[in-house]
């Protein structure tokens, strides 16, 4: 059976955080979960350790900074080392972030059957998406991280729901430890770093998934209920309009609702579509 | 395993026709072949190859006018009505323009996991260099495609790349019915063949049906050149080809996506054939 850790960058609500424990547990049971908690948080650091007291949850007892737009990896970075010192044996690790939720079981059986789960778009100006940046490009780190992978540009895509197994991880975190801090770069380190890594596995030869967070922000689809239900059926697609200057879904006019497993926005609050997913867990 | 029906409109080289129907017959054996040859009005007669003794070879007699850019997709629905009346048997038709090669086995096989192969992309007018030029109002607002959308109870058309789609005979059947009513068996004056198949599959898509990609790689939409490592590459499967978009193409549906396993041909000017022969005779010859 694949052993699954859940990497879970938090900043808010504990209760809903429970909620999203509660959530994996369900859906994807025998997982372990590491929780990194943001400096900014550190006042509700107790009501965490309290609301997220579970026997398979981990909470990193490093808090790192974070700002928003401004990157996040060194967070999730933080937790794989959190949990290779705890001892923690895994086969793939999820990024997930804290307004999402899971919706369906088979998440393990799944990733077993790829190396990663990514989003990768090569840097490209005539996209309109502002996650193609000509200071990220010339940022010297940046450069330096391209240049190490062979590479003439760097790669982003959706952050939410990559994976990737432990051996590829321990490069990105390698990587990721060699050019960059463990603070907020000033870009979207979770949508460029991994997916660039990605992008030169994949042109010597290694296949990867979509991620397996199905997202709302970048077009004009909401989540509902209804979606949730045809995400659930793996069958058909969902097709939207992009939002200007977002980036382009992964799973949006393709058929992929078979590899989705989590959705977001799910706000952080007791709502309809909480307690819509909440009734699946029966 | 599904048995197709190749739907091909003949460019007048009878040499790249052969080396299409050869690649069929090698990598596609049993499959039907529907070939259309445009109408030439400095020409009476047709030149072509013969395929009379080919038993899987139809020449579709009804020639229509083709212009560039002006849309095909009549042509192929000539070649379904054309394969219908000779009653061949076939579960899926398979789009292809005269630059089409195989370039492994085990399409029929993977067909059938499919009702529908096919790219959509949804109308959007956001500007950007990278946005598809066929996304254009004056296309949305054209009579025959309103009375697509009309029928088919939908808002907005879907783009999509048209070599290498594939649909189930039934659907096909109902495309042709929807085409015949909204559009004349003539260049349209747009891409037809990108536009209304990748409705039909969209509506498909929000009622529940899975779509595949088409079939066939195509380097028309990206800046990427198909050389001998992208045909191995291709044949193999494994990975992902990475490369920037065509300003004011398609968005490339198998650039940038672990899909390569599911493509089986190429779509090559004549000035690239080495390239296929020489990938090919390797494979011989291994």
């Amino acid at each position: 059976m694949t052993k699954v850790l859940f990497s879970l960058p938090v900043h808010e609500m504990p209760a809903i955080v429970r909620d999203q424990i509660e959530n994996i547990n369900y859906f994807c049971p025998n997982a372990t979960i590491v929780i990194h908690i943001s400096a900014g948080a550190a006042a509700l650091e107790g009501e965490f350790r309290r609301q997220c007291d579970f026997a398979n949850v981990l909470i990193n007892p490093s808090s790192y900074e974070t700002r928003w737009n401004e990157g996040i990896f060194h967070t999730h970075v933080s937790n794989y080392l959190y949990a290779l010192e705890r001892g923690v044996a895994f086969d793939r690790i999820v990024l997930l972030s804290s307004n999402e939720l899971l919706v369906k079981p088979g998440l393990a059986e799944y990733m077993a059957k790829f190396a990663m789960g990514s989003h990768v778009q090569v840097y490209d100006l005539a996209a309109d998406w502002g996650g193609f940046r000509t200071d990220v490009a010339s940022d010297r780190s940046v450069r330096k991280f391209v240049a190490s992978l062979g590479l003439t540009a760097y790669f982003a895509g959706q952050a939410e729901g990559q994976f990737f197994n432990e051996r590829i991880f321990a490069r990105i975190v390698r990587l990721f430890v060699e050019n960059f801090p463990m603070a907020p770069c000033g870009f979207n380190s979770e949508e460029v770093i991994p997916p660039t890594v990605a992008a030169s596995l994949s042109m010597a030869g290694v296949s990867y998934a979509h991620p397996i967070t199905f997202c709302d922000y970048s077009t004009a689809i909401r989540m509902t209920p209804e979606l949730i239900d045809q995400i659930r059926s793996g069958k058909g697609a969902v097709y939207a309009q992009r939002v200007p200057r977002s980036m382009r879904s992964p799973h949006i006019g393709v058929s992929t609702f078979e590899g989705i497993f989590s959705v977001k926005r799910v706000p952080r609050e007791d709502c309809e579509l909480r307690r819509y997913v909440r009734g699946l867990m029966v | 395993m599904d048995r197709l029906l190749f739907s091909i409109l003949a460019d007048g080289s009878s040499d790249i026709l052969e080396r299409q129907i050869s690649a069929i017959n090698r990598f596609s054996p049993g499959s039907l072949i529907c070939v259309h040859h445009a109408e030439d009005p400095t020409s009476p007669g047709r030149e072509g190859p013969d395929h009379s003794g080919a038993g899987n070879v139809f020449s579709n007699p009804n020639s229509h006018a083709i212009r560039p850019q002006e849309g095909v997709l009549h042509a192929h629905v000539s070649n379904f009505q054309h394969a219908v009346a000779q009653s061949l048997e076939f579960d899926k038709i398979v789009l292809f323009s005269a630059q089409e090669l195989l370039i492994k086995s085990g399409l029929g096989e993977y067909t059938k996991r499919f009702t529908i192969g096919a790219q959509t992309e949804l109308y959007e007018n956001i500007e950007t260099a990278n946005n598809w030029a066929g996304f254009r109002p004056e296309v949305l607002n054209f009579p025959g495609v309103k009375r697509v959308l009309s029928l088919l109870g939908l808002p907005l058309f879907a783009g999509g790349q048209a070599e290498g789609q594939f649909f189930s005979r039934d659907v096909f059947a109902h495309l042709e019915r929807v085409f015949v009513e909204a559009f004349p068996m003539e260049p349209c004056g747009f891409p037809t063949e990108q536009i209304v198949p990748a409705t039909f599959a969209m509506r498909h898509g929000f009622a529940g049906t899975n779509i595949s990609l088409p079939i066939a790689f195509t380097a028309s939409s990206a800046q990427v050149e198909i050389s001998e490592a992208v045909l191995h590459q291709l044949r193999k499967g494994d990975g992902a080809l990475h490369a920037r978009a065509r300003p004011g193409a398609l968005r490339p549906p198998h650039i940038g996506a672990c899909v390569l396993k599911d493509v089986y041909a190429v779509s090559l000017p004549a000035d690239r054939y080495d390239i296929w022969n020489k990938v090919m005779g390797e494979l011989e010859n291994s």
